[in-house]
């Protein structure tokens, strides 16, 4: 039976392991990295499936699934799929990038969608992003001469993992580190407009009596990353419950945050990082 | 581009080529999902397949991907003893066949039980939200879900 697309078939490698996918590169050094391909799919939407000329497949690299458990940092495969994420049992992947990645499309799109993925989708930076990022999360890429480490700040300044010609994003590492107090909630869903999601997360450690230390961001699509750290930096040390007046303080500060972005946020957003803002520095109470 | 895989248990060789996903070849050559349009996103629900035990919208799996894989379509699937008695407590608590989504969502929840056998009845509620009908079966659903999930457990208990 004949097949229904036209022209000549892309150049498709899979490669079993990152040094046979790294290798790969010099004789292709134009080729593209397909992991999940779900956010490739939603961005060419046609009949066929639009591959790049010349196409890495990772979905056989076993070796880019790994999950490694240190003593001070967890480290995550860059292919590992969303629900390979969810799935890992107890303490060690931080609550609050499972809550991240429980929001995630549908359940069938996170056993495709995968960590790295979503991380170097410009367009999806909102997701996984601003959860590691309070985190303090670490980029490796890697390519045939060697591997660097990308910060999370340096990603949240550029505005995407740039990831040049012959690089893999092969892992994500993640520091221990206790946070008691987990804080998430994202607005809009795969069938939201993209400009009107919405992501608010925070990280709060409370201890004796006292604020200990206070992760805050905000994620707007057309604003990226919002994240006032000499605000968190004032309120670490705080005796809890904050007094109401210190929370006004917050809520103004975070109000003129928004009023700064280069594109306004909407009434609606507004409103919503007020609310979830106010939400946040109510809840610090609970020791 | 002649690919052997594993459908619904049969070993077979199915014609693609590399720019086509799996759904649309599996529609060609394997005369699965006839009477099925797909929102080509992965997420109307109603392309989804079982690709090495895993829930997979195959609208965006690309066919060269599935070499030598298993592939376990939602109608293979009805053809299992799990799927009978999965569906048997689905109507013993009500449901209602809905042309739109009743394969789909059964399809759906049970691998996503498979997965995750653990999930609560709020996940489960999100899982079976995933897949849009206004035809009111959510409820039986979830009910459904909660007394397979305590079906399962009560088996794992009974193995130790």
């Amino acid at each position: 039976m004949s097949v229904a697309v036209e022209g000549p078939p892309p150049l498709v490698y899979s490669p079993r392991s990152l040094a046979e996918a790294l290798a790969l590169f010099v004789p292709n050094p134009q080729a593209q990295l397909f992991a999940g391909g779900t956010a490739w799919h939603t961005e060419h939407l046609t009949t066929s499936i639009m591959l790049p000329p010349v196409t890495l497949s990772l979905h056989l690299a076993e070796d880019l699934r790994r999950i490694t458990y240190g003593e001070r940092s967890l480290d995550l495969g860059g292919t590992l799929s969303l629900n390979q994420l969810l799935s890992v049992g107890g303490p060690w992947v931080p609550s609050i990038l499972k809550e991240a990645a429980r929001v995630i499309g549908t359940s069938a799109l996170r056993n495709l969608a995968t960590l790295a993925g979503n991380v170097c989708q410009k367009g999806i930076l909102g997701d996984l992003f601003p959860a590691l990022h309070l985190l303090g999360a670490q980029f490796e890429i890697r390519n045939l001469r060697g591997s660097r480490w990308l910060t999370t700040q340096q990603v949240a300044e550029e505005g995407r993992v740039a990831l040049a010609p012959g690089e893999i994003l092969t892992r994500v590492r993640i520091p221990q580190e206790d946070w008691p107090q987990t804080f998430y909630q994202k607005i809009g869903n795969i069938r939201t407009p993209w400009d009107e999601r919405l992501a608010m997360m925070g990280l709060a450690r409370p201890k004796n009596g006292q604020l200990e230390a206070l992760r805050l961001s905000f994620h707007l699509p057309h604003s990226g990353l919002i994240r006032i750290q000499s605000l968190e930096a004032e309120l670490a040390g705080q005796r809890l419950p904050l007094p109401h007046r210190v929370r006004s303080q917050a809520q103004e500060r975070v109000d003129e945050a928004l009023n700064q972005l280069p594109v306004p946020a909407s009434i609606f957003q507004r409103d919503r990082v007020l609310h979830m803002m106010r939400w946040i520095l109510t809840r610090l109470d609970d020791d | 581009m002649k690919l052997p895989l594993i459908l619904n248990g049969d070993d077979v060789t199915l014609d693609g080529d590399t720019r086509e996903s799996l759904f649309t070849v599996l529609q060609r050559e394997a005369g699965v999902f006839q009477e099925k349009t797909n929102c080509r996103k992965g997420t109307c629900g109603r392309c989804h397949v079982v690709l090495d035990s895993k829930e997979v919208p195959s609208c965006l799996v690309p066919f060269f991907q599935v070499k030598q894989r298993e592939v376990v379509t939602p109608e293979g699937f009805s053809q299992t003893d799990e799927y009978r008695q999965f569906r048997l407590i689905l109507d013993e608590e009500g449901l209602v066949e809905c042309a739109e989504c009743t394969d789909v969502q059964i399809f759906h929840l049970f691998s996503y039980l498979e997965l995750f056998p653990q999930a609560g009845k709020e996940e489960c509620r999100m899982v079976i939200g995933e897949i849009p009908c206004r035809c009111g079966s959510r409820p039986v659903l979830e009910r459904g879900a909660a007394r397979w999930l305590e079906r399962k457990e009560a088996v794992r208990v009974g193995r130790r």
